[in-house]
């Protein structure tokens, strides 16, 4: 054959084989084959400077043209071969729905949940997170708070005793109030998170396992007004509503004075009135006053500089509101059908 | 406390909107629990009269009443005994609530309906159905000069709102009243209308002598009597037994209704003993106020027999004990219809005596609540003033002797002092001094302002008020708490850290949410059946001396107990899955000393804890978990050793598939399978698994600081050795052997280990991968040929490991 016609039987050659190429691979092979270092097309191309000199031009001029109808070719197919691959892909229909390979993370109680989220906000306001005993003495307990026995006030606080009854798992954080002021010169800034214990019968509202927060501020400025300011604070971001009002109530507590209830407008109905609120649109949160001079006194606080004011909300309530949980006892069952849902 | 606001009227004009009135009781004074309408609880109940009465067609114990309901007459059916003809009873006519069923207290809606047959319109009720009273013997017969067709508020004069109230334990001074109306009246700024009764009672001995003896003047402070004569015994005015009902009593007759009406006025309790009743020593009679000894016996009032335990107090007279102090009446001296004669007490007794008397007796009465809120001693003879003042009125009585007063030691108004400016402090703002007087004159304080600060004179009433700080009180909830601005900043303070305790717990309760745990909250008490499911004892647990149930009896030692008891409630649901849970265990401090405020008695170390269930798990799934972990903690040269007993859980775990962690000299906790009793004693599902460590150790175990170490990064080359080695043969003797043989070896690792088919008897199959890697050139494959020679060598010569 001669040059020419070799050229002519190149491009047949490989329109038949592109018809025959299937995917990108076999397309690079046959590339390679036509236009590759050792193809014929470069043998035929190198070998031109040997051909007789009427040839060359012809010869060099029909090679080129060759080349290009090769890329060409091969350019072509690979664009068709993309859109049958598009095709093919958008052809494809695999379920979306069908469930996701597993992978499985835990998640927090809302217990703790909430317990983190009463550290951080506290934090925010200036703080500092401190740990108080869960079992402790009646004198932390009872005594330091101007409760002694046979007070009617202990009354409210059904208790669990240890040992000959002097030793006790506590029934509110206001125990740790001891431990700080003995253990810290005020300025005193602390909020005390932790478990406490009341012997009472469970039912929808109580559980005789729950969670304070202690709250303790001791300091020349320390204000009513700035325990409004405060609690205000701190509950509208628990509560994650910075419309709710909250509220003071004259209230008596042993060891506060004044002693004052704090509510806020009831979360479900905006303050409407509903079955939640029993219709009073307000919610208890907690107890909270000014530390007794007494008590300061106690642990030898000079009282002619230093007030300070104390509250100790329970974080079940906040857990129950946050999640509309009708029943107390629902957040400690620990059932995986309540825990997953948080 | 129920409160009338008819009765409250007699003091006070409130002329404010009565939810108004609720609110600020409830935000200043008191908590208003509830506010009832009579008008309201009564509509559509009215006054009928029987007009005829036969039986029931179709049921032997009913009747079918046609009542005059006043231009209308109405068909009742009824299964009440005391009805006749002609008399007038209340009707609720269809569609009226009554009040409180007899048995539950609840209410119900009257709904006309056939009544087995015959049509009944309405209903007739009994006292207590209507909430008038306690009896349900039959149906509450209505004086005859009651208008028919009248409504049952109109007839009785049941026009009253009643104030349902919860007080505290310091406002002994509100429990009447008067006491409401003076805080109305401050919290209103208006003027009250009530002084003391200044009826003179004889100073000088008449016709009767009354002895009275205090034992011990500690336990009654005052006691105040005197004898009346020529009273008649009948039901009290209408007036007063509607008042008497509105705050929750029932009337009885008019003797016994006058000294409730004085505990609902003033506050003071009150008891009337029949004279005749009284043994008498020469003729006189003689009040005693002694403490019970063993074993003496009365019968109360409520008709219930008590024995008494020694120290209970007691009013007797020479023979006998009469009453039980300040709790309640003896039966042997009660007013009945024949009493004519009688002898009035009104005395103050010890708060905290009464309250345990109260208790031991299992008996609460109007008067303990009022006494045990520690009165005012002066209340006994203004009780006294108005009792026999309201007796004179309604009985006929009159005044036989002289008042006896024993009284040895007057309690006198105290004085307190207050520098203005201190209640500005504790209020955070200025409150004017006028208003601070104010305040508490409205409160019935004498105040003498002394220019920069007022001396007060406090009320005897006011027992609650002993410091400054409670004068401050006062003033400021009389300036209401909505009054005080919401304004910022706060206390300034120096923002402090997170304790790096408890920034551990958080990434412990990350990393284990990470890896797919849930978190529990398990109660801090087990029982004694649950820890010896664990395999456990009740040891040296802590004991609860008073327990609700033998499932919360001890506070517990480790977690896992009750982690295993949630994880086996939850595998019901999910066989898979996993739990964890970061809390303090309780263990005793055995070096406690109650006087050091500052110990404790016991230890509370926070404990990290998982269990986790599941087909085909082991002792390495576990080992995998904790070295993720800790991992991620960044804690090195972690060693797991045999679980020798030694750990307070260890006989939980497999005694062989289990493993105490430990990081140099300490001991982090313990993991691995359950032990195969404790699975089926607590009958999880599959095999479990437990992982038990100590935050603090953790802690402990962290490096302070890490810092930044080169790497290589030529080309690493890992090489697989398949070794049968003997059984014995522990994988870190291997791995010490290739590191220690060849400086090129970065790391080795496990890929699998098999032993059973295929393999001779003592030993085992290991595959282990190396990873080589030189700092400072890509090796080749010359150097990696010789490493790899040179380490399969020496596991031959040493521990005789053989390439498969």
């Amino acid at each position: 054959m001669n040059p020419l016609e070799e050229l002519k039987s190149l491009l047949d050659s490989l329109k038949k084989e592109l018809k025959e190429v299937k995917d990108e691979n076999q397309l690079q092979e046959v590339k390679i084959k036509y236009t590759g270092r050792k193809s014929k097309l470069i043998e035929i191309l190198r070998s031109i400077k040997d051909l007789p000199k009427d040839q060359k031009a012809e010869v060099g001029k029909q090679g080129n043209i060759t080349k290009n109808e090769i890329d060409n070719l091969i350019d072509e197919r690979e664009n068709s071969l993309n859109k049958e691959k598009a095709t093919e892909m958008a052809g494809e229909k695999i379920d979306l729905t069908y469930p996701g390979n597993k992978e499985e993370m835990g998640k927090l109680h809302p217990i703790t949940q909430m317990y983190d989220e009463v550290v951080d906000v506290f934090r925010e306001l200036g703080f500092t997170i401190w740990e108080g005993s869960d079992i402790v003495d009646d004198w932390h307990c009872f005594e330091m708070l101007r409760m002694p026995k046979d007070h009617p006030a202990r009354d409210s606080q059904d208790t669990y005793y240890i040992e000959d009854g002097k030793i006790l798992p506590r029934t509110h954080t206001s125990s740790a109030q001891s431990m700080a002021m003995l253990q810290l010169e005020p300025p005193i800034k602390v909020l005390v998170p932790g478990r406490c214990y009341r012997n009472e019968k469970v039912d929808p509202r109580h559980t005789d396992q729950f969670y304070q927060f202690e709250g303790l501020v001791i300091d020349e400025k320390a204000s009513v007004k700035d325990m409004k300011a405060t609690l205000t604070e701190a509950f509208r971001r628990l509560l994650n509503n910075d419309e709710i009002e909250i509220r003071f109530r004259h209230n008596h507590f042993p060891y506060t004075e004044p002693s004052i209830e704090v509510d806020a407008t009831c979360i479900n109905c905006g303050g409407k009135g509903c079955s939640f609120c029993s219709k009073s649109g307000w919610i208890e949160l907690c107890g909270a006053g000014f530390v007794h001079p007494e008590v300061l006194e106690n642990f030898g606080i000079d009282t002619e500089k230093y007030q300070g004011y104390a509250f100790g909300p329970g974080i079940e309530r906040f857990v129950a509101l946050k999640h509309k949980i009708p029943d107390a006892r629902l957040i400690l069952e620990n059932d995986i059908r309540t825990l997953e849902q948080f | 406390m129920k409160i009338s606001l008819n009765w409250l009227k007699d003091f006070i004009n409130v002329d404010i909107p009565i939810n108004e009135l609720e609110q600020k009781l409830s935000k200043q004074s008191t908590e208003v629990t509830q506010v009832l309408n009579q008008t309201e609880k009564y509509k559509n109940i009215v006054v009928g009269e029987i007009v005829a009465l036969r039986k029931h067609k179709n049921a032997d114990k009913l009747q079918v009443a046609t009542i005059n309901i006043g231009g209308k007459k109405i068909q009742v059916a009824c299964s009440a005994k005391n009805i006749k003809e002609g008399q007038h009873v209340p009707v609720c006519l269809d569609g009226a609530v009554v009040p409180s069923t007899y048995k539950t207290k609840e209410e119900f809606v009257v709904k006309k309906m056939d009544f087995r047959g015959e049509m009944s319109e309405g209903m007739m009720c009994s006292e207590r159905e209507l909430d008038l009273g306690d009896d349900h013997t039959g149906i509450y017969i209505l004086d005859e000069n009651t208008e028919v067709g009248a409504t049952l508020s109109e007839a009785l004069e049941l026009d009253d709102i009643i104030l349902d109230l919860d007080l505290q334990s310091n406002q002994g001074y509100c429990m009447s009243h008067v006491g409401i109306a003076r805080e109305i009246a401050a919290l209103l700024n208006i003027s009250m209308n009530w002084e003391p009764s200044e009826l003179n009672l004889p100073q000088d001995s008449t016709e009767n002598e009354l002895k009275i003896e205090i034992k011990n003047e500690d336990l009654c402070s005052r006691y105040t009597g005197i004898i009346m004569e020529g009273i008649k015994i009948a039901p009290s005015p209408l007036w007063m037994q509607n008042r008497l009902r509105a705050a929750g009593m029932r009337p009885i007759n008019n003797v016994v209704d006058v000294t409730n009406y004085i505990l609902l006025e003033i506050g003071q309790p009150m008891h009337a003993f029949d004279y005749d009743k009284i043994a008498k020593k020469n003729k006189i009679p003689t009040i005693i106020v002694r403490e019970s000894k063993k074993g003496e016996v009365i019968r109360s009032l409520d008709e219930k027999d008590h024995e008494l335990p020694e120290g209970v107090l007691l009013i007797a007279d020479v023979d006998k004990p009469i009453a039980v102090a300040g709790i309640i009446g003896g039966e042997n001296t009660e007013i009945d219809d024949k009493t004519t004669k009688i002898v009035l007490e009104s005395a103050n007794f010890n708060a905290i005596k009464l309250r345990t008397g109260s208790r031991k007796l299992a008996t609460r009465t109007d008067a303990v609540s009022r006494f045990e809120k520690n009165l005012d001693p002066n209340l006994t003879m203004i009780g006294l003033k108005r009792a026999v003042e309201l007796l004179l009125e309604i009985t006929e009585g009159k005044v036989v002797s002289k008042v006896v007063d024993v009284y040895p030691k007057p309690v006198k108004p105290i004085t307190l002092t207050l520098p203005y400016e201190r209640t500005s402090k504790v209020l955070g703002m200025e409150i004017e001094k006028e208003t601070q007087i104010k305040n508490l004159e409205l409160l019935g304080f004498e105040v003498d302002d002394q220019g920069e600060q007022m001396a007060v004179t406090v009320p005897t009433v006011r027992r609650d008020i002993k410091r400054p700080i409670d004068l401050i009180e006062e003033i400021i909830r009389i300036y209401g708490y909505d009054n005080v601005p919401l304004e910022y900043p706060l206390v300034p303070q120096k923002p402090s850290p997170l304790n790096p305790k408890t920034r551990l717990i958080r990434k412990l309760q990350n990393a284990m949410i990470g890896l797919g745990y849930y978190e529990i909250q398990a109660h801090s008490m087990v029982g004694e059946k649950l820890l010896n499911d664990c395999n456990m004892e009740v040891g040296e647990h802590i004991k609860i001396i008073n327990p609700q149930a033998p499932e919360k009896e001890y506070m517990r030692m480790s977690l896992l107990p009750s982690l295993i008891w949630h994880t086996k409630e939850n595998q019901k649901v999910n066989p898979e899955i996993k739990h964890f849970e970061i809390q303090k265990v309780f263990h005793k401090n055995y070096e406690y000393k109650a006087e050091d405020r500052l110990d404790t008695y016991a230890f509370e170390p926070q404990q990290l804890t998982a269990v986790w269930g599941g087909e085909n798990l082991s002792y390495y799934d576990a080992k995998g978990v904790v070295e993720a972990i800790l991992k991620n903690l960044n804690i090195e040269n972690v060693e797991y050793t045999a679980n020798d007993g030694s750990i307070f859980t260890s006989k939980i775990f497999h005694p062989t598939r289990s493993a105490i962690v430990k990081v140099g000299n300490s001991i982090l906790g313990i993991i691995g399978e359950l032990h195969p009793q404790v699975i089926e004693n607590n009958d999880m599902e599959g095999n479990n698994l437990g992982l038990e460590l100590d935050v603090i150790a953790i802690l402990d175990s962290m490096p302070e600081q890490t810092f930044f170490k080169e790497f290589s990064r030529y080309q690493a080359v890992s090489q697989d050795l398949s070794l049968l080695v003997i059984e014995a043969t522990k994988f870190k003797e291997i791995t010490d052997l290739i590191v220690k043989t060849s400086p090129l070896v970065q790391k080795v690792s496990a890929v699998d280990q098999y032993r059973g088919e295929g393999i001779e008897k003592g030993k085992k199959s290991l595959t282990i991968r190396l990873v080589m890697q030189a700092e400072d050139r890509t090796l080749s494959p010359e150097e990696i040929e010789e490493a790899r020679t040179k380490i399969l060598s020496e596991l031959e010569k040493r521990v005789k490991a053989k390439l498969r």
